[in-house]
């Protein structure tokens, strides 16, 4: 078997990974965007409380490394309470990568909102809508366009972080990589693997760039 | 206001840049006080040394994972490396009247490491095999080990041995003779899942979390966790017809480091040093 014909035999193993690391990546960002919308909303709450209580939220979670997390929530979740055993290895992954990205959110949706013309909200009032009835048919809407770019970014920086997940003994791409290397003693099942992270990296960039266009439609 | 934010920023981009220069490349090494005592007081130090050639002159770099006891693990203090392969790399290192550093180093391509001169050696709980032996050099055995399979006292696993495991979930660490054995396994037919881990900490609290019904490992690093006040743990099963052998690894060709360590191995064993070692760390 020449090199070429051997890293495509490598391939259906990747892939498998690649499931993984996918849906990991869309659900975790995806649930990780709700989280933040409401933590964003929550910090420029004129709430008090809520604005003290997202603001540190957010703080911790973007001010530890995702490593500690991810680990802290699989290996030491157990040792302080068998109740908080996740069996589920994709399951501790997905609460780790959701509580992390939803941080980054936050800050992202929030500054998206902030950005909007203050002169949105005057009219708002003037027109006589409720601060609810503002953010969700004025302000939000005009955010979306702003916050595609961004997010688009947590995507493909989650898609990366979800190599973590090795150190859990989940079998993504990288860890499949790992794998492949250390049996076949060789160096060169990373080529195909580094492709196929680029390939959906590649997907990530297109359908956002699909979706700023469509959105810009307004500008 | 703009005018000092400018400042601070490059201030900022200054002191990191300074740091970024002044940081030399340095592995995690760590240096024991133990082996700067006493020049080699044994005959022949100084000829063997003057054959040797070290990464760096008078030190044996040592390259190791040190998350395996009692063979390798951390002092209380977290920084200083103690066990069984610390005192006998020490003991071997003093009288070839070297220091010793060391390389904490992960296990998954810890081998590949002597091929890229990151350290001299490699002490780490290491099997003798034929893959490994075609592309490093070993030096004697310094102590037997078996695959053992360790289940939790009171789990209603029934495997009596890993092949009896279908249906089962079993955890090992990568890239070791366990790590050989349970893929063999696998690709034989055996309907089990495995989960790889990078240490073997990992897979101990995976069983005692009940994620995995079994561990499949050496025998000697079970020692340490067997032996704990209400161990949860318990072994059913040894292969007992198939010892391994723990030896010193070193870079093909690298005789004269080769032929150093296993004179100190045969000295440490006929004057009855290693087997105070194996005293110390194994039994309880």
């Amino acid at each position: 078997m020449n090199l070429l014909q051997e890293m495509i035999s490598w391939v259906p193993s990747l892939l498998r990974g690649a499931r993984i690391t996918i849906s990991l990546t869309l659900v975790s960002v995806a649930a990780g965007i709700f989280l933040g919308l409401f933590l964003a909303l929550g910090k420029i709450s004129k709430n008090r409380v809520l604005s003290k209580i997202s603001s540190g939220y957010i703080f911790f979670f973007r001010g530890t490394p995702l490593l500690m997390q991810l680990y802290f929530i699989y290996y030491s979740f157990p040792q302080i309470h068998p109740a908080l055993t996740i069996n589920s290895r994709f399951m501790a992954a997905f609460i780790a990568f959701t509580l992390n990205s939803g941080a980054y959110s936050a800050e992202i949706i929030r500054s998206a909102i902030q950005s909007i013309d203050k002169g949105q909200r005057e009219a708002s009032k003037v027109l006589g809508m409720s601060y609810a009835q503002t953010m969700r048919l004025v302000i939000i809407p005009q955010s979306i366009r702003r916050l595609i770019p961004p997010l688009g970014n947590e995507y493909i920086m989650v898609l990366k972080d979800v190599s973590l997940v090795s150190i859990i003994a989940l079998t993504d791409i990288t860890k499949v990589t790992k794998s492949l290397s250390s049996t076949t003693a060789s160096p060169w099942p990373y080529v195909p693997a580094m492709v196929i992270y680029l390939i959906i990296t590649g997907i990530f960039t297109y359908v956002f760039n699909k979706l700023e266009t469509k959105f810009s439609v307004y500008d | 206001m703009k005018k000092v934010l400018l400042l601070m920023l490059s201030l900022v981009l200054v002191f990191s840049l300074a740091a970024c220069a002044s940081k030399t490349e340095e592995p995690a090494a760590t240096e024991t006080p133990a082996a700067t005592e006493e020049p080699a007081a044994t005959e022949e130090p100084a000829a063997e040394e003057a054959g040797l050639t070290l990464i760096k002159d008078g030190v044996l770099t040592v390259g190791m994972q040190v998350d395996y006891p009692p063979f390798e693990l951390y002092a209380e203090d977290g920084i200083t490396p103690i066990g069984l392969d610390v005192d006998i790399i020490e003991a071997i290192a003093k009288d070839m009247g070297l220091e010793v550093e060391y390389v904490d180093t992960a296990w998954e391509g810890i081998f590949a490491g002597l091929d890229t001169n990151k350290y001299d050696t490699i002490i780490s709980g290491v099997t003798i095999t034929e893959e490994r032996e075609a592309k490093y050099d070993f030096t004697q055995s310094y102590i037997q080990n078996f695959q053992c399979m360790v289940v939790l006292k009171d789990s209603d696993v029934t495997a009596t041995s890993p092949e009896e495991t279908a249906g089962l979930s079993v955890a090992y660490q990568s890239e070791t003779t366990s790590d050989i054995y349970m893929t063999e396994l696998v690709e034989g037919g055996l309907a089990v899942d495995v989960y790889e881990y990078e240490k073997i900490l990992e897979c101990f609290s995976e069983l005692e979390a009940g994620r995995v019904d079994a561990i499949v490992c050496d025998s000697t690093v079970t020692f340490p966790y067997i032996n704990r006040e209400n161990s949860p743990f318990e072994i059913v099963w040894t292969q007992d017809e198939a010892p391994e052998e723990f030896g010193i690894m070193v870079a093909d060709g690298n005789t004269e480091l080769l032929n150093a360590l296993d004179a100190g191995l045969t000295k440490i064993k006929e004057d009855g040093t290693l087997d105070s070692f194996m005293m110390k760390w194994f039994s309880e």
